[in-house]
């Protein structure tokens, strides 16, 4: 556990007013405030320790106690063991009135919590409730997983909860799952659970949009002569015509195999195969007359 | 599911502890809209996390209606830009 420097983190004086403090932190909180800033994580913890900070500092008494006991605060805890048999405690967990929904003020560092015990207890403006925070998590699918809808399980905080993934969903891509985040305050709404996809890279299609794109190998024969070739796409194998005279890298669209589109039940983008022309190596003695045969022809 | 869902506007302004002058006025800045059905107000379900967002800027941050429309506007850019940027992301991955 490390001291943190609330005087540090709000950028005042040891010596600064309630109001320079009042001010600091208003000035921080709104540069730094979740809703200012969403998706972003790094503001989010700033936001927590500015919030410490201020709830340490606003208070004549909180301010005074660390002041006295801040550097050492292994010594507080002792002093506040003490405080408590005598019945003069003041401070008690989860009373706190000024929560900010998103973001989570709620988590106080090890060293708030060691030396105040537990998050909350301010003399705040308003009695308000309000909605708990909000949870980001993540989950990784397979470009194939993300090809069908399909249901998941997901445990958020010891609770299972099983979701729909909608066929197409896209890397990146956030879903909202209404009051799965943590608890009100004060008997406010609970939070939100934001879960963000991560599509992983498939070794056989790459994805643009809805459209996928395939290698597929063709040998030579075929290439120069046209015939027929058989193609893996994401749902089956294809057969296809390939017309005589094929040059390498050409493109071909199969309209409707590509990707689902999102939300739209029986869309497809397409797919896109680029043939590959394999030349034929290791050429046998008759292979190499027929083949010279064939150049002097030309 | 896209059914709207209806809330009224008191029985909200209780839970949060704002006045109803405040839902009023984000309405006059046409923040938010108010629902008037047989003489009573709703606020509509899809915008109660704009809603509440509102009130802690206002209360949290004290920023003012104008403050509020102008945060809300950067917000949605912010996010348009963060889509766009993800598709972009996207897009290259592709070339990799």
């Amino acid at each position: 556990m490390e001291y943190v420097d609330y005087y540090k983190v709000l950028g005042v004086d040891k010596s600064a007013s309630t109001d320079d403090i009042k001010k600091a932190y208003r000035k921080l909180a709104r540069k730094y405030h979740p809703d200012v800033n969403p998706n972003n994580k790094e503001a989010h913890k700033k936001f927590q320790e500015i919030n410490e900070a201020n709830e340490v500092l606003s208070d004549a008494e909180n301010r005074k106690k660390y002041d006295q006991y801040g550097k050492d605060w292994k010594h507080a805890e002792e002093f506040e063991k003490a405080r408590q048999q005598h019945g003069q405690r003041t401070y008690s967990g989860g009373g706190g009135e000024e929560y900010f929904g998103e973001g989570g003020q709620g988590d106080f560092s090890d060293f708030f919590e060691s030396l105040f015990g537990g998050s909350g207890g301010r003399s705040g403006r308003r009695e308000t409730k309000f909605r708990g925070q909000d949870y980001q998590a993540e989950l990784h699918l397979k470009l194939r997983e993300a090809y069908t809808t399909h249901q998941q399980t997901l445990t958020v905080d010891g609770k299972n909860i099983r979701i729909t993934i909608p066929a197409g969903v896209e890397n990146g891509q956030k879903i909202r799952l209404k009051g799965h985040g943590a608890p009100g305050v004060n008997g406010g709404p609970n939070g939100d659970l934001y879960i963000t996809f991560i599509i992983e890279d498939d070794l056989r299609f790459k994805r643009l949009g809805n459209d996928l794109y395939t290698n597929a190998e063709v040998d030579l024969y075929t290439a120069i002569l046209g015939g027929e070739t058989t193609v893996e796409t994401i749902s089956g194998k294809l057969k296809l015509k390939v017309p005589a005279g094929t040059q390498n890298d050409t493109k071909t669209r199969v309209k409707g195999k590509g990707f689902p589109v999102y939300k739209k039940e029986g869309e497809f983008g397409d797919l896109y195969i680029i043939y590959k022309i394999k030349v034929p190596t290791q050429l046998s003695e008759r292979e190499r007359e027929l083949f010279t045969e064939l150049s002097k022809l030309r | 599911m896209n059914e709207q869902q209806l809330i009224p506007a008191q029985e909200f302004c209780l839970h949060h502890q704002v006045e109803i002058e405040f839902i009023y006025s984000l309405r006059e800045y046409g923040l938010i809209r108010v629902i008037n059905n047989e003489g009573n107000e709703y606020l509509s379900s899809e915008e109660l996390n704009e809603l509440e967002k509102i009130i802690r800027l206002h209360y949290d941050l004290n920023v003012n209606m104008e403050g509020i429309d102008v945060v809300l506007n950067l917000l949605r850019q912010l996010e348009d830009t963060q889509h766009e940027m993800n598709e972009l992301r996207n897009q290259l991955r592709f070339y990799k």
